[in-house]
Order: structure tokens, then C-alpha cells, then sequence
């Protein structure tokens, strides 16, 4: 059993579920899209410029496919305009860069158990 | 460069658990529920538990009740998110998020309330007696 398994079957149990289902948050609906909204609320902080993670301690240079990129500008322009927060095309890409690590991790735990 | 925890005087844990509750606008017999009431329970039990939380404008939604021939339930779901230290998920404080969840859905007569924790999503049909 992986150690994300085991965490599921204690929390199922505490809390008295019938049932526990895979709830993957990738950019595919609008649960991804409450996902990034909660992003930028509760991770960017501002400290007077434009608001940031202060984990990201690090840059670096990511190549995009135009249309990715676009994609990504539409996303934040939309995210920024209904959260009144703003919040750039890279920060949303450093995001999801971060989620999909966390997943592959997870994933990769999973074949090694 | 220099720990920016350190820089900026942080010395709380930063949250890397997504804790998300759904709260329903109806009951199983789509008759309308006090749904400010149960967000403003939710942010304060997700808070007290968890540091923070969020609640987002309701989401359309549809749920299958199977226990009533498959009727739809629509509903204007609203989302209560968090962003937890895993450490913060101890036995106590899934007992105090099984009571507002199980007290939700009896006190709301929902055929069924979810959670979703770290990517999981758990279902609960079956609630506590008072």
C-alpha cells in the first residue's frame, strides 16, 4: 500500500466515508479553476510590489509553445479580473508546474511500494 | 539569497494540503437550505482547524441520488477551500471535521456530502447520531 493510500484509508475511516474516489486537480474544469483561484488567495503574498509565493526564491527560463502561453495569459487575465487580485501568466505556469511535480512524485512512490 | 522565511519574520508552517467542503443550496428534496449559515460554519471549522479558508461564489451543480432511482438533485454549490499543514491533520481534528460534515448532512438531509482532501474525494452517506 502507497503512503497516499494509507493516508486516504485513515482519513476515510475517521471521518466515516462510504466512499473515496481519485480527485486529480489538473486545468481541465472548474474545480481546477477553484483550485487556482484559492492559489492566488491564499499563496500570493504582497509585500507592497506585485504580490508573490515567497518560496519561489528562484527564476528561471521556461520555453512555451505560443499558443500554451496564450492560454496561460487568458487564464490569468480572467483569474486576475474575478479574484481582484493580480496574478501573472508565469505565476500561474510556476503553479501548475508545481502540481504536476507533485503528482509525478506521487505517482512514482506508488510503482516503487 | 537569503531564506525569505527568515527575511520576512514567517515563522508559521506554509500549507501544502488542499481541504475543499461543499455546501449545498438544497436538500435531497431540492427544498432550499440555510446555505449562508453552513459556509460561515465551514470557513469557521476549516479556520479554527486549519489556520484559513476561503469560500467561493456557489458553481452550479448536479448530484445522482442512486438510493432514489437516480433522481438529479441540482443545486448552486458553494466551495469552502484550504490550504492545510499536513501536520495540522491530526486524529482530533478529523474528528472535529467528521462532526460538522455528518451534522451537515443529517441537519441538511443531504443523501450524500463530500470533501476532497490532498486529491482524494470522500464521500459520506451514512451520518452520526446526534
Amino acid at each position: 500500500m502507497t503512503e497516499k493510500n494509507d493516508r486516504a484509508a485513515r482519513i476515510a475511516k475517521a471521518l466515516g466515508a462510504s466512499r473515496v474516489e481519485d480527485a486529480p486537480l489538473q486545468a481541465k474544469g472548474p474545480l481546477d479553476l477553484v483550485h487556482l483561484r484559492a492559489f492566488v488567495q491564499t499563496r500570493l503574498r504582497s509585500t507592497g510590489g506585485r504580490p508573490t509565493d515567497p518560496q519561489w526564491t528562484m527564476s528561471r527560463q521556461v520555453p512555451f509553445r505560443p499558443e500554451r502561453w496564450d492560454q496561460l495569459v487568458e487564464l490569468a487575465d480572467r483569474i486576475t479580473r474575478e479574484e481582484q487580485r493580480t496574478v501573472s501568466p508565469a505565476q500561474l505556469a510556476a503553479f501548475l508546474i508545481e502540481e504536476a511535480l507533485e503528482r509525478l512524485t506521487e505517482k512514482d512512490r506508488g510503482r516503487r511500494s | 539569497m537569503p531564506n525569505l522565511g527568515d527575511a520576512l519574520g514567517a515563522r508559521l508552517p506554509s500549507g501544502t494540503l488542499q481541504i475543499t467542503l461543499f455546501i449545498p443550496s438544497v436538500d435531497r428534496n431540492q427544498q432550499p437550505i440555510d446555505q449562508g449559515a453552513w459556509r460561515e460554519d465551514g470557513l469557521a471549522t476549516l479556520a479554527r482547524l486549519f489556520r484559513g479558508a476561503t469560500a467561493f461564489p456557489p458553481g452550479r451543480g448536479a448530484w445522482r441520488d442512486d438510493a432514489r432511482g437516480g433522481t438529479l438533485v441540482f443545486d448552486d454549490a458553494v466551495l469552502v477551500t484550504s490550504y492545510a499543514d499536513a501536520a495540522a491533520l491530526t486524529d482530533s481534528a478529523l474528528a472535529e471535521l467528521r462532526n460538522f460534515l455528518h451534522r451537515l448532512g443529517r441537519e441538511a438531509r443531504q443523501g450524500e456530502v463530500g470533501v476532497i482532501i490532498g486529491g482524494d474525494y470522500y464521500g459520506i452517506t451514512e451520518y452520526d447520531h446526534d
